[in-house]
This record gives structure tokens, C-alpha cells and sequence, in this order.
């Protein structure tokens, strides 16, 4: 800016601060001269060679800062109380920050953008800022930097902490930066449009609405069944086996920014302007349209992190290397029934982590959910486990197979013989058939040679999905 | 002794007290957040894999929205002149907030109909009673046009406790995401209630600024 524009602008700021003072002074509080960008006056101030720029004053100033801290601290907190679930891997906690970010982040900042949008307007200096030089867009922006920058300051913080804790548990390729970037440019956007909304909208309950309606709308989106739900920004991704495609994180963040960045000019651009927020608008509709219609696409399975990692045991126990260190407390839960395993003919040869319920080979024993009995890769329920794996050792996958009633009832009683515990009884109606307990109790009676040989029997009938030839015990 | 009239003294000092407060609109909120939220519900529960927990959304938004447009509504325009009436202001106070927590409560229980798994009219009814001692709290703290805050902080930090299993210390500190039977959940709402409404009874809310109408 000119020295000649200063200064005349700073003659106009005399002038309207004198009103401003007269209107205070009615309000029975004393006259507040203010700066352009609406923070306090300090006498000599303008002279100092040291002199802070307006958007250092703003962002020191005013809602900004304790919107940040308080969004830190509430993340941080609801980080903390789902640690158990996210510490293991990287995709995990990149999707637990999306969830706590944009959803619980990004509705608070835009609250707290929407209360410091009504700024002007509660101390009554809408009319003295309308005569500053300063054009309104850079007026607007300098208003929304502290509630836009410092929530986002916040997030990144958080998922600092976040990621560095994953650091020693998590392994694989590493976290999934251009998600966290996405994400913290949707609580920067997202708070934007808090902003404007405050501008616009004259009314106390506001900012409280603008977080609900956010709230809501990220809960409609979210769980609509077609590829729109990929519109919601804080939509998880529940599988440590998939990666994002490479241009996931940029397209959010033209989606959230397009938006934020059409109502911003839409708002406070001058009239010839205003022409101008069609192009971040049209930015804004094409990234949605990529994200809809790719819908869960935008995942893709990720080889190298579902590649097994096997101990040395016989049968032997594989974990996928996103959980590779949770083998060696896996091994130790399921040395007994491994060891009840060991020389039975036709017995699987692996019991291998599967990402998803599906049987690549009929020798392996496949066991889903393995994050269920850990915490922060310890084992924490180490009978159950092994319950649940001898499960997934006596049922092949075998649709349509004749006489399913004696096929469960030997699975079953196949099951607890191998398993720590019994399983648990989970629905009302679970009862114990005769059959079963028939199966059970001459399981346990037998020699080992006769059991070893009718085991092999067993296996090889069931793996075949032939049940019927599996003879009486 | 005749009967009261519209021009009575007592009438027209209601009528000025509840339109000097913004009553109006705020019982218009109440009375228009009933629907939504047994749509919401109802919305919530239709979905392809509702899940035990289904409507906890509802059950923690909702009275968040009644005890924000009840606290914004418990500024006074002019504390330095309610501080020379004659009659004492507390329980005019008092009623304001009884009866508005009264009437949200009510309206919101009803808008969530039966129990799935006991995230119904009971935990809908200790949620805005806790909600608007929340805001009660810090409308007498921190000022009316902000009271909203601390409960919109508090809701954002405990939202994903609500996945966990009910109970423990959880129930005092999460009280807003336990389901309706958690006495100690009822416990530190109630204590809420009565902690904001005393506060806010006697103090009235925080002095603010010019422009505190909007």
C-alpha cells in the first residue's frame, strides 16, 4: 500500500472512530479505536518499527487461539480413549484422525469461525470498516485466518502426536500424509464456511447450528449406501490390508477448499468479482463427481501389506505384515493348539491371518479379526483367540454340503476339543446338541493313535467338503 | 377480586420479561427440534445395519441444540438496572430455566419412542437436563452468547466414548453418550442441572458488550 493511501485511510479511521467512540459510549462502554483489522488501537503503534502486520495481530488475538487449544485437547482426548483400536497401524490411526478430526474437530472450529464471523457486527464497526482502503476480501480473509488456521494448527498437532505414538507399534509402509493434509484442509474449509456463515447470518444460535447441521450432514452422507458417502470428509475406511489411490487426498481437498473458497468470494468479493467464485465452485462439483463415482474404489488392496509373515512352528502361524508383531504373541496363544495339530494327517499346514473372510488355499486354517483380541499388539484375550482359530481350523467354507446339522456338530465338537475354553454360547437359542456332545465326549475318551487316525480322517473329509465320509468316532 | 387481564400489571411484566429474553423464538426452537429429532431417529434406525447404538447421535445432538437456544436466551440487556429492582431476581431466574428444561425435556422424550437398547426417553431426558446445566454454568461464567461452548466441547470429547461399554468412571466423565439406566451417568446430570441452575439463578448471567442482542 502506497504512503498515500495510508494515510488516507488512516485520516478516514479518525474520523469513524470517533463515531465508533460515540457509540460505544452510549452502550455505557468506553470508546475502542480500532485497527483495519479490527483489533485494538495502541497509541503510537503505527509508528513503532517493530510493527506487527495485521494477520500477526489477528492471529494473536481474538477466538483463534483458544479454538485451536480446544480442538487439540478435545482430539487429543478422544485419540486417547480409542488408543487400544488404532495404535496398531498406520491406516488405522490415519482413519481414527479423519473421524475425530471431521467429525468432532471440524464442527467445533466452524462453530467457533461462525461466532468470530459476527465479530464486527457485535461491536459495531461493520460501517467504520466499510471505509478502509483494505479491499472486503482481504478484510474477510484476515477476519476467518485466526478461526480457519489455528483449528487446523490444532488437528496437525494432534495427528503429530498420533502418528508418532503409532511409530512404535505400527508396522508397514508408513502413514497416509496425503489423507492428514486432506483432512486438515476440510477443518480449515470447513470453518471457513462457518465463517461466512457468521457474516451472513445475524443471529445468536448460529454458531451452535452450524455445528449440528454439520454434525448432520456428515452422519447423512456417511452412511448413504452409494459412492456419495465418499462426499462426507470424515468417512472412515475400516482395513489395514487397502491403500488410498494416490490422487484420494488432493481431489478431497479441491472438494472442501473448491467449496469454502466459492463462498468466500461469493461473500466478499467486490460485485465484478463475484463472477469468480464460479471457478472454485466448478473445481469443487468436478472433484465431487471423481469422488462419488469412484466411490470404494478410492481404496484399492494393498498387496504388500496383506504378504504373510510366518514363525517357524508346525503347523505354523502367519500374520499379515501390517500385524507382524503380533506373531510372536500369536505363536504363544495357539502353542496348544498347535501342538494338539502336530502329526495329524491332513491337518492344515498354516493358521494365517486373513484381511477378509475368504479361503485362498485349502490347507490354511484362516482366522479374520485378529485385532480383536489384541491391544497395541499384546495379546489380551489369548484363550479366546485361540478359541476363535480352532474355529477357523474345523470349518472349510463348504456350501450347499449335505446333512449340515452332523457336519456342525462335528466342527463343533472337532473345535472344542482343540480350543483352551469352550466357545461361548452367543445367541439365547445356542444349545448343545446330542449329537455334538456324543462327538465331544468319545473325542476325549479316545487313545491318541485311534484319535490321531480319526482326526486325519476328519480333516480330509471336511477339507474335500465331504462330510459323509467321516465315520463314527 | 377480578380476574387477570392481558393489560394487568403482572401480565405485561411477564410478557415484556419474556420478550426482553428472546422466549418466543426460543420456544420455537424447542417446539420445531421435537420433529427433527424423531425424524433423525427414526432415520437412524432404518438403516441397513442400525447397530445396538444406533440413535446415540440423536441422543447427544439434540440436547445440545435445546440447551444452546435455551442458554443464548439468558442475557439481560441491562444488568447494572436488574441489579436496582426492588424484587429479587432468583426466582424469576429459577422458572425460566425450570420451565424451558421442563418443556425441551418433554418434547425431546417423546421424539424418541421405545428403548433400543436403552438409548431412549430416559437417556434423552438426563442428556438435556445435564446439557442445560452445562450451558446454564457457563452462561453465568463465561456470558449467555457463549454458553453453548463448553457442551459442544464436552459432546466432541466424549463422542467416541460412546463405543465403549457402558459404565465405570466412564458414566461420571461420559455421562452424555451411557445409555439411560447408568445411575451415575443420572447422577453427575442431575448435579449439572442443579449446579447451573443455582449458579445461574443467583448470578444471572455474565455482563456482555454492546451489540448483545445478536
Amino acid at each position: 500500500m502506497s504512503t498515500h493511501r495510508m494515510s488516507h485511510a488512516a485520516g478516514r479511521m479518525s474520523r469513524s472512530a470517533d463515531r465508533a467512540g460515540h457509540a460505544a459510549g452510549r452502550t455505557g462502554r468506553a470508546a475502542e479505536p480500532l485497527s483495519p483489522a479490527g483489533a485494538p488501537w495502541q497509541p503510537g503503534h503505527a509508528h513503532s518499527p517493530r510493527r506487527a502486520g495485521p494477520l500477526l495481530t489477528e492471529l494473536r488475538r481474538g477466538a483463534g487461539l483458544p479454538a485451536g487449544a480446544a480442538t487439540l485437547a478435545v482430539l487429543l482426548f478422544a485419540m486417547f480413549t480409542k488408543a487400544d483400536e488404532w495404535l496398531s497401524d498406520w491406516t488405522e490411526t490415519t482413519d481414527m484422525l479423519r473421524v475425530a478430526g471431521l467429525v468432532l474437530g471440524a464442527p467445533l472450529a466452524a462453530a467457533v469461525a461462525c461466532w468470530q464471523g459476527g465479530r464486527e457486527r457485535r461491536r459495531r464497526t461493520e460501517e467504520l470498516l466499510a471505509t478502509v482502503a483494505r479491499p472486503p476480501l482481504r478484510q474477510a480473509l484476515l477476519a476467518a485466518a485466526p478461526a480457519v488456521v489455528w483449528p487446523v494448527v490444532g488437528y496437525l498437532l494432534t495427528a503429530v502426536v498420533c502418528l508418532a505414538w503409532t511409530w512404535q507399534y505400527a508396522g508397514g509402509d508408513g502413514p497416509h500424509v496425503s489423507l492428514i493434509v486432506a483432512d486438515a484442509t476440510g477443518i480449515g474449509s470447513l470453518a471457513a464456511l462457518g465463517f461466512v456463515v457468521g457474516r451472513v447470518v445475524p443471529w445468536r444460535l448460529a454458531p451452535p447450528v452450524v455445528a449440528l447441521v454439520m454434525y448432520n450432514i456428515e452422519l447423512l452422507l456417511a452412511n448413504q449406501e452409494s459412492g456419495i458417502s465418499w462426499l462426507s470428509p470424515g468417512k472412515e475406511h475400516i482395513s489395514s490390508w487397502d491403500r488410498p489411490v494416490w490422487w484420494f487426498g488432493p481431489v478431497s481437498m479441491v472438494w472442501t477448499a473448491g467449496l469454502a473458497a466459492a463462498a468466500l468470494l461469493a461473500y466478499a468479493a467486490r460485485r465484478r468479482a463475484r463472477a469468480l467464485a464460479l471457478a472454485p465452485l466448478a473445481a469443487a462439483v468436478t472433484a465431487a463427481v471423481l469422488l462419488a463415482q469412484t466411490g470404494d474404489g478410492l481404496w484399492r488392496p494393498d498387496p504388500a501389506s496383506a504378504a504373510l509373515v510366518c514363525d517357524e512352528g508346525t503347523p505354523r502361524v502367519c500374520a499379515t505384515r501390517v500385524h507382524s508383531r503380533m506373531l510372536p504373541d500369536a505363536s504363544r496363544a495357539l502353542a496348544g493348539l498347535t501342538a494338539k495339530l502336530r502329526g495329524i494327517p491332513n491337518a492344515p499346514a498354516r493358521i494365517v491371518e486373513a484381511p477378509v473372510d475368504s479361503r485362498a488355499s485349502r490347507t490354511d486354517a484362516a482366522l479374520t479379526g485378529w485385532d480383536m483380541y489384541f491391544r497395541r499388539n499384546r495379546i489380551a484375550e489369548p484363550e479366546m483367540f485361540a478359541a476363535n482359530a480352532a474355529i477357523g481350523v474345523t470349518e472349510p467354507y463348504c456350501p450347499n454340503v449335505a446333512d449340515a446339522d452332523r457336519y456342525s456338530d462335528l466342527n463343533e465338537a472337532v473345535a472344542d476339543w482343540l480350543a483352551p475354553i469352550p466357545r461361548p454360547k452367543n445367541m439365547p437359542g445356542d444349545q448343545t446338541e446330542p449329537g455334538y456332545t456324543r462327538v465331544l465326549k468319545r473325542l476325549k475318551a479316545m487313545p491318541d493313535g485311534e484319535r490321531t487316525r480319526w482326526l486325519g480322517g476328519y480333516f480330509a473329509a471336511t477339507r474335500s467338503c465331504h462330510p459323509e465320509r467321516v465315520t463314527a468316532p | 377480586m377480578s380476574p387477570l387481564n392481558s393489560n394487568s400489571p403482572l401480565n405485561s411484566n411477564l410478557l415484556l420479561y419474556a420478550r426482553s429474553r428472546a422466549l418466543p423464538m426460543t420456544i420455537a426452537v424447542l417446539v420445531a427440534a421435537a420433529p427433527a429429532t424423531a425424524w433423525c431417529a427414526d432415520w437412524l434406525l432404518t438403516r441397513s445395519d442400525p447397530g445396538p447404538r444406533a440413535r446415540l447421535p440423536v441422543l447427544v445432538l439434540a440436547p445440545v441444540l435445546v440447551a444452546a437456544a435455551i442458554g443464548v436466551g439468558l442475557y439481560s440487556h441491562g444488568d447494572e438496572l436488574d441489579r436496582t429492582a426492588v424484587r429479587p431476581w432468583w426466582p424469576r431466574r429459577g422458572w425460566h430455566l425450570l420451565l424451558l428444561t421442563a418443556l425441551a425435556a418433554g418434547l425431546l422424550a417423546v421424539a424418541v419412542p421405545g428403548e433400543p437398547q436403552a438409548y431412549g426417553a430416559a437417556a434423552m431426558a438426563r442428556n438435556v437436563l445435564g446439557a442445560v446445566g452445562v450451558t446454564a454454568l457457563g452462561a453465568a461464567l463465561i456470558g449467555a452468547r457463549l454458553s453453548w461452548l463448553p457442551m459442544l466441547v464436552h459432546t466432541s470429547a466424549v463422542f467416541l466414548a460412546g463405543q465403549a461399554e457402558p459404565g465405570g468412571s466412564g458414566a461420571v466423565w461420559a455421562w452424555s453418550v451411557q445409555p439411560g439406566a447408568q445411575r451415575a451417568a443420572w447422577g453427575t446430570a442431575v448435579a449439572l442441572f442443579a449446579a447451573g441452575t443455582c449458579l445461574y439463578a443467583l448470578r444471572g448471567a455474565r455482563p456482555e458488550g454492546p451489540g448483545s442482542r445478536r
